[in-house]
């Protein structure tokens, strides 16, 4: 007996759920107009107190007018699954009975639903019902008129078989969110119900107040995951909290909405720096204080950026010799010379609570360099009479100067063509002499190991500078000539070439 | 008829000056020897001052019979600031010496005409070595010392490149780093990592270090302890930047229409002394408008200490009110500026700091570009001069 009754109740319950879930209440309405746009189902002489006509009569301007509110079909046909509503005396102009009677049993009004199941009686109010067709005087040979006319009024109401959608999975996109990636929202929509048209639908939340909804925007295929809505990143700073609330829809009826996870909107590192100076693979380079130049980086959260920089004698960057951060600008100055050697370098930048990445390692080769400038490279001593003397240490004819232009202490020599025609005055004679002096950059040379005294000049080279510096400030050298002429010298033009040959130290 | 000498001594003076330039790069090429080593090794030419020249290339010294240069003349015009040469090196089976064998190659430019006159015309010749060593028999190494900028507390490296240019494999070596004040005093030690390092081969070995010293130069005496050799490299380092700060600025004992002092106190953070300090102060309005400039006298700022600069400013014509007191100081080729508020009243000058420390690293103009301002100069003055001459004569 137990068993019976536990049964019993277990039948109930699913037989609730199966009416529950499957016939679902949708609206069907009705009017007396005078020019219907949906389902005309008859017509009548006036809005009270008229006589009626079928559909398909056209003496009547009143007519009985239905549609469904959620697009569920409706007609007037007496076929398939209808339900007659009055029984007409005749086409036109006819007198009604109710369908339980049986005086007029050739003209019917009906009312159909393919997709829907029509509930209708004749009741004295249609609450409860979805719409009032009309109403009539009497159960036979009866007027009709609107609703409010008579007492026994035609009502009806149509449910429809259907199943609500169900979401079986959503899924927002990418996991970490930047202020550059848009925010995605997909659904995995599934509905029993064929050929039902079923919509997903979303409504995003940014620090909890709504912002954008959006729907899906073409019919979902069952169980095939679709994306619903995009919120564009150009609406959420860094920070913000995103959520997403989702529902879906067939045609007749909403889910609930739920919502996703909350995501918040994450640092984005900033972009990876290029390099541009020392270019990659010089293997000539010689500037040993080089600034280090690289391209701005960008931050999609537009913070301020700094940098890092790392030299390295390793092509793997272990161990750098420079590791300095905190670089506010896009280059870095070496602050001392570099030895000669390959280096390798990278950079990347930071927001102040990220670094991005590094850059591509960079190598150039840095070699010495031996390189002299001549700033003047002619000396004329105009003309000069016989036992004439003149010398450039009162800067009449100047002296020339040399600066070392190159990345080392470089080691000068001279040696020249002879001058003078006289054989008594050729080169390694004191009518043609050199020597090194002080320039307006003091401390350029080492004194001791250059030649600062007067030095006859000769065809092989001979030493004027031991260790001219190359640092900018000091770094150029006055070369003193002396002339004298020999008392046997011919007239005329005189010219020697005297060379300079500069070697490391 | 006066005008003719003038311009030509403008063109003189134009054609004198031209500057003459030649560079290479490498300075120098190192090889360890090995029998029949065939090599191309290139070169740079460098042309500084942008000029057509022509060149030779040839090869001296021990060595020169075993090169080959591939162009022996070169051209170079003003739009190249640079040439790629090789050479190539084509080494006997043995050299006779181990150690070091050498050549040079030589670029010499090829002299242009001379012009009239007793004149004398510069030339160019620059020499990139080639050193061939031939390895010592048993263990040998050379070290290079490499260091870096390093900063108070921070950890950074010494490298110390080890060349094995022995014949013998090297089994274990280490580099111990002593650190040096300016008085030679030793300061702190520091220890590589082990490496073996093959004939012929090179290492890199790291001393890592975080400096707990303060700001200045050091120097850094590197020792490769090696199979029970040794062998030294030193070089000087900085820890921190040198700069001098102005501390403060205050004038006594005034009265407005006489002569204010300002005594500039200057602070070295160096470990040695900073010799020749000097001062440039301005006093402006804030209209920017010019009330007085004033260098000061050179001083010795202290290692570590403070020193006073004095700058003198006649108030004669001075009405009290707020002024601008920038103050540049100049030293070791640097310069820091500070730019203070001062308000003049008829019995003191108060002052306070608003501008912030500039410290800028004074560019030193090249040679070049030095003699072609002064060429410029006088070619302006030239101008002016035969001007005045003409204006004079038609007066006349």
């Amino acid at each position: 007996m137990n068993n019976t009754k536990i049964f019993f109740g277990i039948g109930i319950l699913f037989l609730s759920l199966i009416v529950s879930s499957y016939f679902v209440d949708t609206s069907l309405s009705c009017d007396v107009v005078t020019n219907c746009n949906n389902t005309d189902i008859f017509h009548i002489s006036n809005e009270t107190n008229a006589h009626a006509e079928l559909n398909n009569n056209s003496n009547y301007a009143y007519e009985i007018c239905c549609n469904d509110t959620a697009g569920l079909n409706v007609s007037n046909n007496c076929l398939g699954y209808y339900k007659t509503l009055l029984h007409l005396s005749n086409q036109t102009n006819a007198h009604a009975e109710l369908n339980n009677k049986s005086n007029y049993n050739k003209f019917n009004v009906c009312i159909s639903s393919s997709d829907g199941l029509l509930n209708c009686s004749y009741e004295s109010s249609c609450d409860g019902y979805d719409t009032c067709i009309a109403s009539v005087s009497s159960s036979t040979n009866a007027h009709v008129g609107n609703c409010t006319d008579y007492s026994i009024k035609i009502c009806c109401g149509i449910m429809i078989n259907n199943t609500a959608p169900t979401i079986i999975a959503n899924v927002t996109s990418p996991i970490n969110v930047y202020t550059n990636t848009d925010w995605k929202l997909n659904l995995t929509i599934t509905d029993p119900d064929g050929g039902d048209i079923v919509t997903g639908y979303v409504q995003f939340y940014i620090n909890g107040s709504a912002f954008g909804s959006e729907q899906s925007t073409s019919p979902i295929t069952n169980n095939i995951n679709t994306l619903i809505g995009t919120l564009n990143s150009l609406n959420f700073n860094k920070g913000a909290t995103l959520i997403a609330e989702f529902w879906a829809r067939d045609r007749i009826v909403n889910t609930t909405k739920e919502n996703t996870t909350q995501v918040t909107v994450l640092n984005s590192i900033p972009s990876k720096v290029i390099l541009s100076y020392p270019e990659n693979n010089d293997s000539f380079f010689t500037n040993r204080i080089p600034r280090f130049n690289w391209t701005q980086a960008i931050d999609s959260d537009n913070e301020p950026l700094t940098y890092q920089i790392q030299v390295s004698l390793f092509p793997n960057m272990s161990s750098p010799l420079t590791n300095e951060t905190g670089i506010s600008n896009t280059s870095y100055m070496q602050p001392s010379e570099l030895d000669f050697t390959v280096y390798y370098w990278r950079v990347r930048a930071n927001d102040s609570e990220e670094y991005g990445n590094w850059s591509d390692i960079w190598n150039f080769t840095l070699v010495s360099s031996v390189s002299i400038i001549v700033t003047q490279d002619t000396m004329n001593f105009g003309t000069m009479t016989q036992f004439e003397i003149n010398d450039t240490t009162n800067n009449q004819p100047a002296p020339f100067e040399l600066e070392n232009d190159g990345n080392l202490e470089a080691n000068v020599s001279v040696n020249s063509t002879s001058l003078w025609q006289s054989n008594s005055a050729q080169l390694n004679t004191s009518y043609f002499q050199f020597k090194a002096d002080n320039s307006t950059e003091a401390n350029s040379f080492n004194w001791v190991n250059s030649q600062t005294t007067w030095a006859n000049i000769s065809d092989f080279y001979k030493s004027v500078i031991g260790t001219l510096n190359h640092t900018d400030i000091n770094d150029l050298v006055e070369i003193d000539i002396r002339v004298e002429v020999v008392s046997d010298e011919p007239p005329g033009s005189k010219s020697a070439i005297l060379t300079f040959y500069a070697e490391e130290s | 008829m006066k005008l003719k000498p003038i311009l030509l001594i403008i063109v003189i003076l134009v054609l004198a000056s031209q500057t003459y330039a030649l560079g290479i790069a490498p300075s120098s090429s190192d090889v360890i020897f090995e029998p029949g080593l065939e090599k191309t090794i290139q070169l740079k030419v460098i042309n500084n001052v942008h000029k057509d020249f022509d060149a030779v290339v040839y090869a001296e010294g021990e060595l020169a019979e075993y090169i080959i240069i591939g162009n022996p003349t070169i051209s170079l015009s003003k739009n190249e600031d640079s040439k790629i040469i090789s050479y190539k090196l084509k080494l006997p089976k043995s050299l006779e010496k181990q150690g070091l064998h050498e050549a040079r190659i030589i670029v010499r430019e090829i002299p242009k005409t001379t012009k009239g006159g007793t004149t004398i015309t510069a030339n160019l010749a620059i020499a990139s070595k080639l050193k061939v060593t031939v390895p010592y028999s048993g263990k040998y190494a050379e070290i290079k010392l490499f260091v870096t900028d390093f900063k108070q507390n921070k950890e950074s490296n010494f490298a110390v490149e080890v060349i094995n240019l022995g014949t013998e494999n090297i089994l274990e070596a280490r580099a111990i780093i002593d650190i040096y004040g300016p008085l030679n005093n030793k300061l702190a030690t520091v220890t590589s990592n082990k490496a073996s390092v093959k004939s012929k081969d090179k290492e890199i070995l790291i001393a890592k270090w975080i400096p707990e010293l303060g700001p200045g130069s050091y120097h850094a005496v590197a020792t490769l302890i090696y199979d029970e050799l040794n062998t030294k490299d030193e070089k000087s380092f900085t820890i921190g930047t040198l700069e001098l700060d102005i501390v403060s600025i205050s004038v006594t004992d005034f009265r407005l229409g006489g002569i204010a002092k300002f005594d500039i106190l200057v602070e070295n953070n160096w470990n040695t002394e900073i010799q020749g300090a000097y001062a440039e102060t301005t006093v402006k309005d804030n209209n920017g408008k010019i009330y007085t400039q004033f260098k000061t006298a050179s001083a010795d700022i202290p290692a570590f200490g403070n020193q006073e600069l004095n700058a003198y400013w006649d108030t004669a014509k001075v009405i009290p009110g707020a002024y601008k007191f920038d103050i540049v100081l100049n030293y070791l080729g640097q310069k820091t500026e500070k730019i203070f508020d001062i308000i003049v009243e008829y019995d003191k000058i108060t002052g306070s700091l608003v501008g912030q420390v500039i410290g800028v690293r004074e560019e030193e103009k090249p040679a070049v570009l030095k003699s072609i301002y002064l060429l410029i100069f006088l070619v302006i003055i030239l101008i002016i001069v035969n001007v005045v001459i003409y204006f004079k004569k038609v007066k006349k």
